[in-house]
């Protein structure tokens, strides 16, 4: 049987839905799990433990007198430290940023609270989503709870570990290029970009503005499909977002994969960025045990991981530029040295090359959609390798080209990350990138659902 | 008219860029972000057609509500 700090969003609310235990009671649960683990894996910049206590009391007493308000009551949902929450600052793990004291929420914050979620917690970022593992910074950068020596993955780097380590069933992140799906992929959880737009990112401290998304992070796909769908939303305050009507992507889970037709891009991980052995080996036995369970697969080509990851540079690296020119110009000693190092590039990008790749970006748009004329679903690499060693900065250099995800921050197509084995060698999460048409998320979840169930990897938890 | 100070590349760039603070105190970082940025810019193809329209295509504001017009 499951400790309580072990049970997933979906299992917790069914707990509380039959008076099992209450909100609180799992929320000290959690709370000294953080305790007991919380000093090995630092996911945790800002704690709010006592603020959320008191929420989850009244979540209880709501509960008691007249049912939950949603699915979500009383469970709590940690913050990357770039997301606005009412009452504490967002200090996007910087010392620019320390006093960066908010009075409202952000937008999908306040959608999760009236939902009845709770906040425990502001978790480690790469400082301003984008710099990296620093130890010049005024708090510590996370750590992979598979192994403490190595790497997250970033920027939502905290969110990831957090959740890996079952200090939270769940979190927020942000991806600019492969942010959520990055430590998702390391911490062996689920983590999904959705459509450009779905998810409002009013109150969420930018990178770039074209690429940006917020997405959830959690151990399961039901968790995952339940969050998103108390997230998306149209928000009119939002220039970026969309129109879209919330769905319910749960809906479609246990539908099987019978009727999918899935394009595997085998390209990307066997030829423009090769993957180790092992990452490879598990993504051609999930295109196998994918069509075993009743999904076509067929091969897919699209313009090369080099394309993808060129135009993403150009942009992101402009228009974060406009964000951060000033404190660059500034005062440039009070970023972390790897995030200097990261920024300052696009001080020097020129105009023309800003819109040169904005053009190129729409011609790799529509080679992703002529591929959707053909697929539902693209299978595809996360990650090209395991997670590194945290200090090895030549190694942690290597791993922003070695993966598949900017591709579809430059498109803004939904791309999901899961666990698609263990390595032999090191132990840690191996994964897979599921990608869908814009707005197809629940495409996404229904053959994500269906892989999980099939596969193995569901209850592995690393053994902190 | 005043003297002409020589310049190299990297000063000539970063004034234009407005970091100088930056290129006293950073010297090896900016000259990195200059090599940095040039391998940006030659890393992906320029569309053939040169009227091709960059994303996003701009989008004039709908009428507000309550709106004159």
């Amino acid at each position: 049987m499951k400790a309580l700090h072990e049970l997933s969003l979906t299992e917790a609310s069914a707990g509380i839905a039959r008076r099992r235990f209450s909100p609180v009671e799992y929320l000290d649960a959690l709370h000294a799990r953080a305790n007991e683990v919380g000093g090995k894996v630092n996911a945790i910049v800002r704690p709010l433990w006592d603020e959320a206590r008191a929420q989850a009391v009244k979540a209880g007493r709501r509960i008691a007198r007249s049912g939950p308000r949603s699915a979500l009551d009383g469970l709590p949902v940690g913050l990357k430290d770039i997301i606005d929450i009412a009452g504490h600052p967002t200090s996007c793990h910087s010392r620019i940023l320390l006093d960066n004291q908010k009075s409202a929420d952000a937008a999908v914050v306040a959608r999760l609270r009236a939902a009845g979620a709770i906040f425990p917690a502001k978790l480690a970022t790469h400082e301003f989503a984008i710099g990296g593992p620093a130890f010049d910074l005024p708090f510590p950068p996370a750590r992979n709870p598979w192994n403490t020596a190595h790497h997250p993955g970033g920027s939502s780097s905290g969110s990831g570990a957090a959740v890996g380590a079952n200090i939270l069933p769940a979190a927020l992140g942000t991806d600019t290029g492969g942010s959520v799906r990055h430590p998702a992929s390391h911490c062996g959880i689920v983590g999904m970009k959705a459509t450009y737009g779905l998810v409002s990112r009013r109150g969420v401290f930018p990178l770039a503005f074209t690429l940006d998304h917020v997405g959830p992070m959690t151990r399961t796909v039901a968790d995952n499909a339940l969050l998103l769908g108390m997230m998306a939303g149209h928000d009119p305050a939002d220039p970026g977002s969309a129109a879209h009507k919330p769905e319910n992507y749960a809906r479609q889970m246990k539908k099987g994969l019978r009727g999918l037709t899935i394009g595997y891009v085998r390209h990307f991980h066997e030829k423009d960025q090769p993957a180790s052995a092992e990452m490879a080996t598990a993504l051609d036995a999930a295109a196998k045990l994918l069509a075993k369970e009743g999904a076509k697969i067929k091969t897919i080509t699209l313009p090369s991981l080099t394309e993808f990851a060129g135009v993403n540079r150009a942009i992101l690296m402009s228009e974060a530029a406009a964000i951060h020119g000033k404190w660059l110009r500034e005062r440039p000693g009070d970023y972390a040295n790897i995030t200097l190092r990261r920024l300052l590039p696009g001080l020097f990008m020129r105009a023309e090359d800003y819109v040169q790749a904005q053009r190129r970006r729409r011609e790799l748009v529509a080679a992703v959609e002529a591929a959707f004329a053909e697929v539902d679903l693209l299978l595809t690499a996360s990650s090209m390798d395991v997670a590194c060693k945290i200090d090895d900065a030549e190694a942690v250099e290597l791993t922003y080209p070695r993966q598949a995800r900017t591709p579809f921050n430059v498109t803004g197509h939904p791309a999901m990350t899961m666990m698609c084995g263990v390595s032999k060698a090191e132990g840690l999460p191996l994964s897979l990138q599921l990608v869908g048409p814009s707005f197809g998320e629940a495409a996404i979840y229904r053959a994500a659902a269906a892989y999980e169930r099939a596969a193995p990897w569901k209850d592995l938890r690393p053994a902190l | 008219m005043g003297a002409m100070i020589a310049m190299t590349e990297e000063e000539i760039l970063a004034r234009a860029a407005g970091i100088t603070t930056g290129l006293k105190t950073h010297p090896k970082e900016v000259a990195e972000a200059i090599a940095a940025s040039r391998r940006m810019a030659g890393a992906f193809t320029r569309p053939a057609n040169e009227t091709a329209e960059p994303m996003p295509a701009y989008a004039a504001p709908l009428p507000a509500k309550g709106s004159r017009a």
